[in-house]
């Protein structure tokens, strides 16, 4: 049986429909929330990160009931304006994104960490990353573009 | 075949850190992989695996899962009535679809033609855990396995072999019936004259070692959408490496023209070898989309990747080597035990490859002999990884040098130093190292860069370094065909703009921006007003695809034959406009200027104005680059090459790393990894820097912790906690060192880097823990029980 | 020999997901749906047991979100923490993170993706009875206990006596968690947490929470052991500790408690270690779980 999900996704209230099983992730991708990425079947990819209430999680580990009444954030939300997030920015900049596929993950995270941990070290910030996987990048350019918007976000 | 002069050419962007053309959309989320495609009527596709190792296959019952509502089609192996291998096809009725022309050329005369041993869903038998049976298109995910759970098959299980030793034994159960001994490809050979090198050796010393299935684990699983029209034309939505050559074995598997299937490929989540090659999942979608007349997405989940998609293979490599009592090597025996599960795949390529690469080309060997088996086994088929045996070889060969050089009380630098290939050396199998040869130096700035010797000389307990050394392809003649190139349209557009329009494919590594910096330099067009579409075989372009670190080399040097084209074009119609003889013409920044004035000048969009509408004839800026290397195949009759050998740009490397191992659980930590590459020209560090920041990865899982674990044939490993692949704290600071040594024949200098990164890792672990604990380990990966037994 | 195999297919197919609004009304839906009925939490849990097939009987989801059981509360002689409170939220709290008597709390938290660490809740951490999450053996180093509510009433149950096998504990079907109890303790005590990992962010391959008390002579007044992946449960090592009761925080001493929180475990083997390097792993983590604590506590 459906059950109707009230939530604010990117700024927008949103109805959503879901069944009692399914995932947050998994309704986020058929609702058209297509950056959050499917890496695994039971968790720990990271690739499905999303903010809910500012916080990142496995959007793939909560069910899709989990998230009524809070307020989610993807990567498709993050551009103001088609001004891009300074995290965005510098995931370009310092080629922090191979094939991409983790970035959205990545980049979720890393928004909250520049938020929340502006004074962070780099061995914090690495550990913070911990959660999500890349097969790309060795992770050398995704601290580097963390630790930039860090420094740029304390200015 | 064309040569670029490209000396002339200023560089004002080749060689910077440019972000990537395709970054924004990856960072807005904008990228649509395959797992993101939703056409309308979309079905969802999902296939039935074998529960058995080994069994025959009675019955399959379909009438429940055709009776399900919601399901569209449900497919066995009756439906499919073809086998395949890598390139190669056999129908049922007999009909053979080659390999094109000189398609498995680089392997005649050392191993047996081609045999097709895989259905893309079985018939007969199943032959490992994971082998396809059936398959089902439905309406969504739900219905469509539940009606694979309505698929009754009916098997008689046969014992089945797991273990390469089980399999060769007289009287072993066969994983193919006419294949007897399970032999599934026996390489043997040698080059030089092996017993007199031998004989003129003064130490001779033999070791073993092995390797695991590691997996690629690319972050998006291996799938694929695809769609028919009305007229039988085929689009396929996959994120691959080669689509060219897919497209080639799809219609060979089909039986359909090359031409009228679409293979669209613009978007790949990681590939790293795995993504190479026809798989079944691609033929079952094809087949699922055509009966049920409607788009079928196919996706594999994260358990199917781990246990069905091709990982690395694991090898048991002997190695036998003769040394002068200087330490100078003089021949070198390998001999490899291939696991290869159930099915070739590029089994044979990747063996013929370890034996080509390491085992003929590091360091100077004057003879050398060789001798693979691969055997089948019930168990998954592994295929291409990232350094396609390479890996395995180098682990065997570079652990090796460091047991010798200890036995020896020689200084394992000064070894490999002793050794070091040269510019101009040709190997015993009659490859020509390039000018731009620089393994010398890579070794002298990675021991330099790591401390070496300060640290040799204040020891800390429990620390220890390693160093390892790599020779790698720029791009391999033989994989296909008799080519090694690439080809790409350009057009200048009637704003101004450039499009190129490539064959390249790009998996992340930044290939298409490197054509973009090429083209604006060799162009002297605006960087910002370049874009490449590619990843598409509908193009005007053609390519072998994205491995053995071709693209930048081949790619570009096509992009730089079509901008050279380009220019001729641009300055003949900017001598009518600026009333100037072509000759006093240059361009730079998209402005075409008079060399004896500069101040006059025309804009590359006033020209291009000119030239589509302006001209009174309409004259259409495209331009097209064809380039191929000038490698050489093998020679059947000698087995040897002629000169230079299958790739024109053998690159170098040599890592450094500093372990700490924990006395007490075995734990290896690594402290720092210094990585020095010879890679001719550096077109964007950035790009470059990465593949070898990413390759360490692979390379420090392969040493310490990742392993597609299979206990009597069945895969344990389901998802990413299955298997351990290092996270951010876990990784060490890598420190990429470049050493530019321009190419002769590299575009701008330019020679390949992207695959061959991770292979030097794993030695220089091995080689560091021993140096740390006087322990050494000889199988991958060095897990802490591993070490901890060596230490004891 | 023939045999006819289909596919497993278990479904987990809950058809009703259900906002409880009070502590008494998830009892009654207990009561009324028994073994098809799962409180749930961020679902963690059950979506992981749901994908792996272990959970065809839930048909009813029980949200408890709004029943009010998110709080970290410091009174009288207890700390409670309320089920729903995630585990990155109880890490954060002050009285876990800054005082050693209960900072393996904090300690094991951290080790959790962050990702985990701000959805999974408490109770889920505890009910799922997996034996290689963290926070069970923290707690019984911390002699905490748990508040069931039931059909029959409130019960209370020390942690390290809920667990009966391998995703078995002792509560009824009617009940589910409402609070853990830690007692406020004072005197000269610290706890810490630890744990060997095959990479960071998997789970541990074997985890070790110890908190020690000590007498004014310095030596080991009270103290408590718990392991974690080294059995088919989290488990508290009696053994381990009675070694140290009544000695003295110095080397010599944790050699004999990892000695005998070696020989008391009975781990089993899986992809990360086989059970014999369990072993090894235990008297490590042992030796160094306490000369943290010791030096947490100041012992030189
Ligand atoms: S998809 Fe959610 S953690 Fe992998
Ligand atoms: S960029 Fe490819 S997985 Fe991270």
């Amino acid at each position: 049986m459906n059950t109707d999900l009230e939530m604010t996704v990117n700024g927008f209230k949103t109805i959503l429909k879901a069944e009692p099983y399914e995932n947050l992730r998994d309704l986020l991708r058929k609702s058209g929330y297509t950056s959050v990425k499917k890496g695994c079947d039971v968790g720990g990819c990271g690739a499905c990160t999303v903010l809910a209430n500012d916080k990142p999680v496995y959007s793939c580990c909560v069910l899709a009931a989990w998230a009524d009444g809070k307020t989610i954030v993807t990567l498709e939300g993050l551009a103001k304006d088609g001004k891009l997030d300074p995290i965005q920015r510098t995931f370009m900049e310092k080629g922090a994104a191979q094939c991409g596929f983790c970035t959205p993950g990545f980049i979720m995270v890393s928004k909250y960490v520049v938020e929340h941990k502006p004074n962070a070290t780099e061995a914090e910030v690495r550990k913070a990353l911990g959660g999500n996987l890349c097969r790309c990048t060795g992770y050398v350019k995704i601290v580097e573009a963390v630790m930039a918007a860090k420094e740029q976000g304390l200015k | 075949m064309s040569q670029v002069t490209i000396e002339k050419i200023a560089e004002t962007v080749v060689g910077k850190r440019l972000p990537k053309i395709d970054a924004r959309a990856k960072v807005t989320g904008e990228a649509e992989y395959g797992l993101d495609i939703h056409l309308p009527g979309q079905l969802v596709g999902k296939i039935l695996r074998s529960p058995f190792q080994h069994a025959k296959i009675l019955k399959v019952n379909t009438a429940k899962a055709r009776a399900l509502p919601g399901v569209r089609a449900v497919l066995t192996g009756e439906d499919i009535p073809v086998r395949y291998t890598f390139n190669f096809a056999e129908f049922e009725d007999g009909r053979k679809v080659p390999p094109e022309k000189g398609g498995e050329s680089a392997l005649r005369g050392l191993m047996p033609p081609p045999r097709a041993d895989k259905h893309p869903l079985a018939r007969g038998k199943v032959r490992f855990v994971g082998d396809e049976i059936a398959a089902v298109a439905a309406v969504d995910e739900d219905t469509a396995i539940r009606a694979l759970s309505l698929i009754e098959v009916e098997y008689e299980t046969l014992p089945a072999v797991t273990e390469i030793d089980e399999a060769v034994k007289p009287k072993a159960p066969l994983v193919h019936d006419e294949i007897e001994d399970n032999l599934a490809a026996h390489l043997h050979g040698t080059w030089g004259d092996f017993d007199r090198a031998l004989k003129e050796s003064d130490h001779v010393f033999e070791d073993t070692f092995s390797t695991q299935h590691q997996h690629q684990a690319c972050m998006e699983t291996h799938g694929c959408v695809c769609k028919w029209d009305s007229e039988g034309n085929l689009t396929v939505w996959s994120g691959v490496q080669t689509p060219h050559t897919i497209r080639l074995e799809l219609a060979k598997v089909l039986d359909m023209p090359e031409s009228k299937i679409r293979l669209i490929s613009k978007w790949v989540g990681g590939a790293f070898g795995s993504k190479n090659e026809l798989e079944p999942f691609m033929i079952i979608c094809s087949q699922l989309s055509k009966v049920a007349r409607a788009p079928v997405s196919l996706i594999l989940s994260r358990e199917e990747e781990f246990m069905a998609t091709g990982c690395r293979h694991p090898y048991r490599v002997t190695i036998k080597t003769g040394l002068k009592k200087s330490g100078e090597i003089m021949a070198r025996e390998v001999k490899i035990l291939v696991d290869k599960g159930a099915y070739m795949c590029q089994g044979a390529a990747v063996a013929f490859f370890a034996i080509c690469y390491p085992s003929a080309s590091l360091y100077r060997p004057k003879a050398v002999k060789f001798d693979a088996k691969l055997v089948y086994t019930n168990k998954q088929p592994p295929s291409a990884y990232r350094g396609f045996g390479n890996p395995q070889a180098s682990f065997a060969i570079e652990s090796q040098m460091d047991m010798i050089a200890e036995r020896l009380g020689l200084d394992p630098v000064k070894l490999r130093l002793l050794n070091a290939n040269r510019p101009g050396d040709t190997t015993a199998h009659g490859w020509r190292m390039p000018q731009s040869t620089a393994l010398t130096e890579c070794i002298e700035k990675a021991t330099e860069a790591i401390g070496w010797y300060e640290k040799k000389q204040h020891p800390v307990p429990n620390r220890g370094l390693g160093l390892a050394c790599l020779i790698h392809s720029t791009g391999e003649r033989g994989a296909y065909g008799n080519i090694e190139g690439s080809s790409c349209t350009l057009k200048v557009n009637d704003d101004g703009s450039v499009t190129i329009f490539a064959g390249s494919q790009d998996l992340g590594t930044g290939a298409w921006t490197i054509l973009a910096q090429i083209c604006a330099d060799a162009l002297g067009a605006k960087f910002e007003e370049i874009r490449v579409v590619a990843g598409d075989t509908d193009l005007p372009a053609f390519d072998l695809g994205a491995y053995a670190s071709r693209s930048t080399f081949t790619g570009g040097n096509a992009v730089c034959i079509a901008a050279e084209k380009m220019k001729e074009d641009i300055f003949s119609l900017a001598s009518e406009l600026l009333n100037l003889p072509a000759e006093d013409l240059g361009i730079s920044n998209s402005v075409v200027f008079s060399k004896s004035d500069p101040d006059i000048k025309v804009s590359l969009r006033e020209v291009a104005k000119y030239a589509y509408y302006g001209a009174g004839k309409p004259k259409n800026l495209i331009t097209v680059g064809i380039y191929d290397t000038p490698s050489t195949l093998i020679d059947t009759k000698t087995g040897m090459w002629k000169e230079p050998g299958p790739s024109i740009a053998y690159t170098f490397a040599c890592h450094a790393v500093e372990v700490e191992v924990n006395p007490e659980t075995g734990k290896v930590k690594i402290i720092n990894l210094v990585a020095a590459h010879d890679v001719g020209r550096v077109i964007n560090p950035t790009t470059a820097e990465g593949q070898i920041e990413g390759a360490a990865l692979h390379g420090l899982g392969l040493a310490l912790w990742e392993d597609v674990r299979i206990e009597k044939g069945v895969t344990l490993v389901k998802d990413f906690r299955d298997y351990f692949i290092l996270r951010t704290p876990d990784m060490p600071p890598v420190k990429v060192i470049f050493v530019e040594k321009k190419d002769p024949n590299g575009p701008f200098g330019a020679k390949g880097i992207a695959e061959a990164a991770l292979v030097p890792v794993a030695p220089a672990v091995a080689n560091a823990i021993a140096d740390a604990v006087k322990a050494r380990v000889t199988s991958l990966p060095m897990t802490p029980e591993k070490v901890l037994k060596a230490i004891k | 020999m023939p045999r006819v195999y289909v596919k497993p297919y278990s479904e987990f197919r809950p058809d009703e997901y259900i906002r409880a609004k009070s502590k008494e009304e998830v009892v009654s839906l207990l009561k009324q749906y028994g073994e098809a009925a799962r409180v749930v939490g961020a679902g963690i849990t059950i979506h992981e047991m749901g994908v792996l097939g272990f959970l065809p009987q839930v048909k009813k989801l029980i949200d408890v979100r709004a029943v009010g059981l998110d709080y970290v509360a410091v009174t009288g002689k207890w700390i409670k923490v309320g089920g729903s409170t995630t585990v990155g939220n109880m890490g954060d709290h002050e009285i876990f993170r800054n005082q050693p008597i209960y900072q393996t709390v904090s300690e094991a938290a951290d080790s959790f993706p962050l990702q985990v660490a701000n959805a999974a809740t408490i109770a889920g951490n505890i009910c799922s009875a997996v034996p290689i999450v963290s926070m069970p053996p923290v707690l019984m180093t911390l002699d905490a206990q748990v508040v069931l509510l039931g059909s029959s009433g409130e019960r209370i149950l020390p942690v390290d006596s809920l667990y009966e096998d391998y995703l078995i504990t002792k509560m009824k079907p009617d009940e589910f968690l409402t609070e853990v109890q830690i007692p406020l303790r004072d005197g000269k005590g610290a706890s810490v947490y630890v744990a060997e990992k095959t990479v960071a962010a998997d789970y541990p391959t074997v985890s070790l929470s110890a908190s020690v008390f000590l007498d004014d002579g310095g030596k080991v007044k009270d103290c408590r052991i718990a392991m974690g992946s080294v059995g088919r449960t989290a488990r508290r090592l009696p053994e381990a500790e009675k070694t140290l009761r009544g000695a003295k925080m110095e080397a010599q001493s944790y050699a004999r408690a990892g000695e005998a929180a070696a020989k008391e475990i009975d781990p089993s083997a899986d992809l990360r270690a086989s059970h014999e390097y369990r072993r090894i792993l235990t008297r490590y983590l042992t030796k160094k779980a306490l000369g943290r604590v010791a030096e947490k506590l100041g012992v030189k």
